[in-house]
């Protein structure tokens, strides 16, 4: 019990640190809860846009502003230089559509007139540029048919009605599913950055070179007491999966009460126990106590960058994803993805699941044996 | 003295390897994997061939309309968008499963059905062009009604000649994620402020026993405090001119066509990093492992809030607490560095570097007034 309860007595030590890596990820949910997650039926994507007016207000103008309004999020943003390419700069709006003087006189004239755009060059804007065409352009066509404004708008109206029908064939029932995959990738980081740092530091304390004489020299059984630091640094293992689990089950509620949550929950729980291994084989390679920050810091971001932890792996180039299959954050992170998709839940539907599991457990028991000569190689050194 | 007090300087912060880690090695890595991470995420981004699916059956082959606008945009030239398969319906499901394809569109009863798995851009595009050709539809019979003689040519004319231009300018350099990079000098040049607070410490008498052997020493002071922190601000600039290069010549990070504006930004940054640690060093009376805390405290923090783990933090801080990032040294150098990039004009440029002055100024008349008052009776 004395090696248990020194174990967390050293571990208060490191609170600041396990509170940072839990507010870290605590915000980086909170940030993400805005994630748009809808499995269930279509759902157009909707840029944001941004419109700068310096016509009157005229009806053909607040139609166009209706019609993208469906269509878009118009953002409220400062009329303001710099404001507004920060705005189209960090994608705050893909889209900004400036509407010169006199436009409404022009177009209703036939007169030619230009409407200016800025843009982000992805996806996103190219659709706007299709919606802004295609709205200028049946004002276009129609213009001369119709002597009254309020006719034209509505003949306009009634085409851009016409739609094709759409529907989703996926058999997921469950929202939120990507906001709880992008949940349980980021946790990877604070994981194996609390575990790995916490862990190691303390048990780098216990085998500083005065403690560890008197270690050997007590009448505490060397495998008793090998024991006893393995299952409190499992406890604390633990007690940080538990408080991670909890944040979830708090801001995704919808998915992590459903089969996948157990799901996501049992994926970290495996993943927390391969981080408690290699906790323990870094506490007995790493010697300086000062090193364990750089080393553990460098374990930490590199598996999570080059795993897909803050981006998703399907933005990831070729060769890393290659690199990081030698990780096991990547089959944490890509067991993850795989349940976002999930649409039975039979055996062969979790064929892939298990697999990605099973090498996880690879990882663990590999960390073992590692450890262990590791340990019987300085042991013999001494 | 100045030369040989230098000299040890120089060599003493050098042999840090802690240090040495954190300030040359640990920004390098970190940029080498932002490198490997954002590398492709923006080219992700742009619109990219779509893969759909057309259920061809009978009522396709009458469809001239869409035969012809599909084949158009599946063709292989600079409006190509869809890569399209013609296929029987459990070919296309399977394909759909199988996520070959985004979506496939099946024509039944006259009416056009789209299927998809999974909400997105590409499917919205199109659904979005599936309609536009819906809508074709109705103003080719809407146009044939009323002018009974049009040919096929005026009526191509009629649609497809706007006399309302959509002109783009969009500025070229449009690349968020060199704000990732901008930060990581941000945190170089910050984080050297360990070296300046070394350097106080070790003429610090309460706070080494170099510290104290200095202080009962002939020697001016003034000579011993310029020579190492000469020292320390060689070290830290020769760090972050280092990372300057990897970032430049390696990791390919563009900061735009004015080099001399670059360097000008990273050498005021660096003066900014070790004032705050001169500061640090003489204002808290503590051991160095606190004041070395308390440093990488204000460098994480302050790298946060200018955007090194979420490019929008900065943008969010800037928008809604733009007080908070003036006073942020680590936004003042990315900030700095994303106006050389982006802005045409020098205003915002300058603003930073002014700032970045200031802020100097400020640690320097805080440490000045801290180390002239200290006087020891014991320590």
């Amino acid at each position: 019990m004395i090696v248990f309860k020194t174990f967390f007595k050293v571990v208060k030590e490191y609170k600041y640190a396990i509170l940072l890596y839990t507010l870290i990820l605590f915000f980086f949910a909170i940030f993400n809860l805005e994630v748009n997650n809808n499995n269930i039926g279509f759902t157009a994507e909707k840029p944001n846009i941004l419109i700068v007016n310096n016509d009157y207000e005229s009806k053909i103008i607040d139609n166009l502003y209706n019609y993208l309004e469906q269509n878009s999020n118009i953002k409220n943003i400062e009329n303001d230089k710099d404001k507004i390419n920060d705005a189209l700069f960090y994608r705050d709006i893909n889209y900004l559509i400036i509407i010169p003087k006199n436009f409404t006189d022009y177009i209703l004239n036939n007169k030619e007139t230009k409407i200016y755009v800025k843009t982000t060059k992805d996806a996103n804007s190219k659709y706007m540029d299709m919606l802004l065409n295609r709205y200028l352009k049946l004002i276009n066509i129609y213009k001369n048919d119709y002597d009254n404004v309020d006719n034209l708008i509505s003949k306009i109206n009634s085409i851009l009605k016409e739609e094709s029908h759409i529907e989703v064939s996926s058999n997921i029932k469950v929202n939120n599913l990507l906001k709880t995959t992008i949940y349980y990738n980021f946790a990877n980081y604070s994981l194996l950055a609390s575990c790995l740092f916490v862990i190691s530091t303390v048990l780098n304390s216990f085998k500083q070179e005065m403690i560890n004489k008197r270690i050997i020299v007590s009448s505490c059984n060397y495998k008793k007491h090998n024991k006893n630091l393995f299952l409190a640094a499992l406890s604390f293992s633990v007690i940080i999966w538990i408080i991670y689990v909890f944040i979830s089950l708090i801001l995704i509620k919808e998915a992590m009460f459903s089969w996948y949550g157990l799901l996501y929950m049992f994926n970290s729980f495996v993943f927390m126990v391969c981080a408690l291994a290699l906790s323990f084989l870094l506490g007995t390679i790493i010697n300086l106590k000062e090193a364990i920050n750089g080393i553990v810091n460098v374990i930490a971001l590199g598996s999570s960058f080059l795993c897909g932890a803050f981006v998703p792996s399907k933005y990831l180039p070729e060769f890393v994803i290659n690199i990081s299959k030698l990780l096991p954050s990547y089959y944490f992170i890509n067991n993850n993805e795989f349940i976002s998709q999930i649409e039975t839940f039979n055996f062969n539907s979790l064929t892939k699941y298990f697999i990605n599991i099973f090498v996880i457990i690879i990882f663990i028991i590999l960390f073992i044996i590692l450890n262990n000569l590791v340990s019987k190689n300085k042991r013999k050194t001494n | 003295m100045f030369l040989h007090n230098f000299k040890y300087s120089f060599l003493f912060l050098l042999k840090n390897k802690s240090l040495v880690f954190w300030t040359f090695f640990f920004p390098i890595i970190l940029g080498t994997f932002f490198y490997m991470t954002f590398s492709n995420i923006e080219n992700n981004e742009k619109l990219k061939k779509i893969n759909i699916a057309i259920i061809n059956n009978e009522e396709l082959k009458n469809d001239k309309l869409l035969l012809s606008v599909l084949g158009y945009l599946s063709e292989d030239n600079n409006n190509e968008i869809f890569s399209t398969i013609y296929t029987d319906l459990e070919k296309a499901k399977e394909l759909l499963e199988n996520k070959e394809i985004i979506g496939y569109l099946e024509i039944k009863n006259s009416k056009y059905l789209i299927t998809i798995k999974e909400n997105g851009i590409e499917q919205t595009i199109f659904k979005y062009i599936i309609d536009e050709i819906i809508e074709t539809k109705i103003i080719i019979k809407d146009i044939s009604s009323t002018e009974k003689n049009i040919n096929l040519e005026e009526l191509y004319n009629k649609i497809n000649n706007n006399i309302t231009k959509v002109v783009d300018m969009s500025s070229d350099n449009l690349s968020y994620t060199m704000i990732e990079y901008y930060t990581l000098i941000a945190m170089s040049c910050l984080y050297g402020g360990v070296f300046g607070m070394y350097a106080i410490n070790n003429i610090l008498a309460n706070m080494s026993k170099q510290g104290a052997r200095v202080a009962i020493s002939s020697i001016k002071k003034r000579t011993l405090l310029l020579s190492s922190l000469l020292a320390a601000f060689l070290i830290q600039l020769i760090g972050s001119l280092l990372l300057l290069s990897y970032t430049i010549f390696i990791l390919n990070v563009d900061y735009g066509n004015n080099i001399v504006n670059t360097l000008i930004m990273t050498v005021t940054g660096s003066i900014a990093g070790l004032t705050l640690g001169v500061a640090i060093a003489a204002l808290f009376k503590t051991n160095e492992n606190i004041k070395i805390g308390i440093i990488l405290s204000i460098t994480m923090l302050g790298s946060f809030l200018s955007g090194m783990m979420g490019i929008t933090m900065k943008y969010i801080v800037d928008k809604n607490m733009p007080l908070l990032n003036i006073i942020n040294p680590a936004n003042m150098i990315t900030d700095g560095f994303y106006s050389i990039y982006y802005y045409q004009s020098m205003d915002r440029f300058y603003f930073n570097i002014i700032s970045l002055l200031i802020f100097s100024s400020i640690m320097v008349m805080i440490s000045i007034v801290r180390l002239r008052s200290q006087k020891y009776d014991s320590i």
